[in-house]
């Protein structure tokens, strides 16, 4: 026991058919009507809200406030990035993989911490990476899973004069922003703009274990 | 005729950016691509990730799909692929597993048989989320959607042989680990 029979039975018992939840049209339909990224310019986090999102994040660092300056990724170019129909460039095993293949197809670096080597595969799963050109701008952007959560890291191509740009791996986020299910960091850094979108709704933790390892706070 | 006529009026509507006609499509094909997906995942939040980005890719997609091809098919293989790209959640067999066992320890059950094909049952579907994701797919078309193996080498892309042997491979991963836990249920009971 089990005998084969017993256990096909079992098999199309259990994996039945089910009906779609009711909800999903909905959900679709709001999808395809206005970019799952798009958010509120008015929902800016609170100070307070936005010192703790980032003391989460990555501890000791500076924000300033929201500035759509020329600089910036702005939200409608984040926007655009959505992942394509027609899915990954890139299927990526690893971090340092799909780095290698950003840098060799498009020029990018994406920049690790010191003393950092990639994340944690039992925290964070590569899902796949793609190259797209925003404002005539070059942008990587790596997707991946971090807990129950995918998010998005965008990284342009260098460009000069930079706002806040910071030549060390410290983040000066030129951006934090929110609406009621996604978050996005930006911040310039090598002449570079980095930018994450993070539906985590309760904690942005996950955002970080790309690149860091462990997160103060 | 690979295109029934009721379908290519659909496609031909979505076609021309219809919204009646996405919605139609959408009513027609719900159930299959979200059974797949969930059936799957095994888990309904995951499923409607999956079933999102099937419909996405359906809608963005569908004028270029031509009518001298299964359009069932084709979908499939647009789930198939959203299931791939969008995995679940860490794999909980371990975990799992050690529940399982630690339940089956227990002393002070009778009709042996009974409890125990109970309990396999219950466990049925830990043990096919344990499995290789292509092996777990062959298992979902087979089974959720009662696809031949020639249907289910069509969308995955390979021949029905090899269909026929992952099935096998899966079923005797099945019996193997439920068995396990047979024979563990059997000896603490003996």
């Amino acid at each position: 026991m089990p005998d084969s029979n017993w256990l096909e039975r079992e098999l199309a018992r259990q994996l039945a058919p089910v009906t779609a939840p009711e909800s999903l049209w909905n959900r679709i339909e709001s999808v395809s009507r206005a970019p799952r990224r798009q958010f509120s310019r008015g929902w800016v986090l609170l100070p307070v809200a936005a010192s703790i999102a980032l003391f989460a994040l990555a501890g000791a660092v500076r924000m300033r406030s929201v500035t759509a300056g020329p600089d910036l990724l702005r939200e409608q170019e984040l926007a655009l990035l959505e992942p394509p129909a027609r899915g990954y460039d890139f299927h990526a095993a690893g971090f340092q993989e799909a780095r290698a293949w950003v840098k060799a197809e498009a020029n990018i670096d994406i920049d690790m911490p010191a003393g950092e080597f990639g994340p944690d595969p039992a925290a964070v799963r590569l899902l796949g990476a793609r190259l797209l050109r925003c404002g005539g701008l070059r942008v990587a952007a790596i997707d991946y899973r971090a807990g129950d959560e995918v998010a998005t890291l965008f990284v342009s191509e260098k460009r000069a004069g930079l706002s806040g740009d910071t030549q060390n791996s410290k983040h000066l986020f030129s951006q934090v922003s929110a609406d009621r299910d996604e978050r996005i960091f930006s911040w310039n850094m090598r002449s570079q703009t980095y930018s994450i979108a993070y539906p985590g709704a309760k904690s942005s933790r996950g955002a970080c274990l790309l690149c860091h390892a462990s997160i103060p706070g | 005729m690979v295109l029934q006529d009721t379908e290519r009026e659909l496609i031909d509507r979505c076609r021309r950016g219809d919204p009646d006609g996405f919605r139609s499509l959408f009513e027609k094909y719900k159930d299959m691509v979200y059974s797949v997906a969930l059936r799957y995942s095994g888990d309904p939040a995951i499923a409607q990730d999956i079933a999102q980005d099937t419909f996405l890719k359906l809608f963005s997609t569908v004028g270029s799909f031509r009518g001298d091809s299964n359009f069932d098919s084709w979908l499939y293989r647009l789930v198939v692929n959203s299931c791939f790209d969008l995995k679940r959640k860490t794999r909980r067999l371990t975990p799992l597993l050690d529940e399982v066992l630690s339940v089956l320890r227990t002393p002070d059950l009778s009709a042996l048989d009974e409890v125990l094909r109970s309990e396999l049952s219950t466990h049925v579907r830990a043990v096919v989320d344990s499995l290789a994701p292509d092996q777990r797919m062959v298992i979902v078309l087979r089974y959720t959607q009662g696809l031949s193996y020639d249907e289910i080498a069509a969308i995955l892309g390979c021949a029905p042989g090899t269909i026929a042997s992952r099935l096998n491979r899966a079923h005797k991963v099945l019996a193997r680990r439920l068995s396990r836990l047979a024979h563990t249920r059997r000896n603490n009971n003996a």
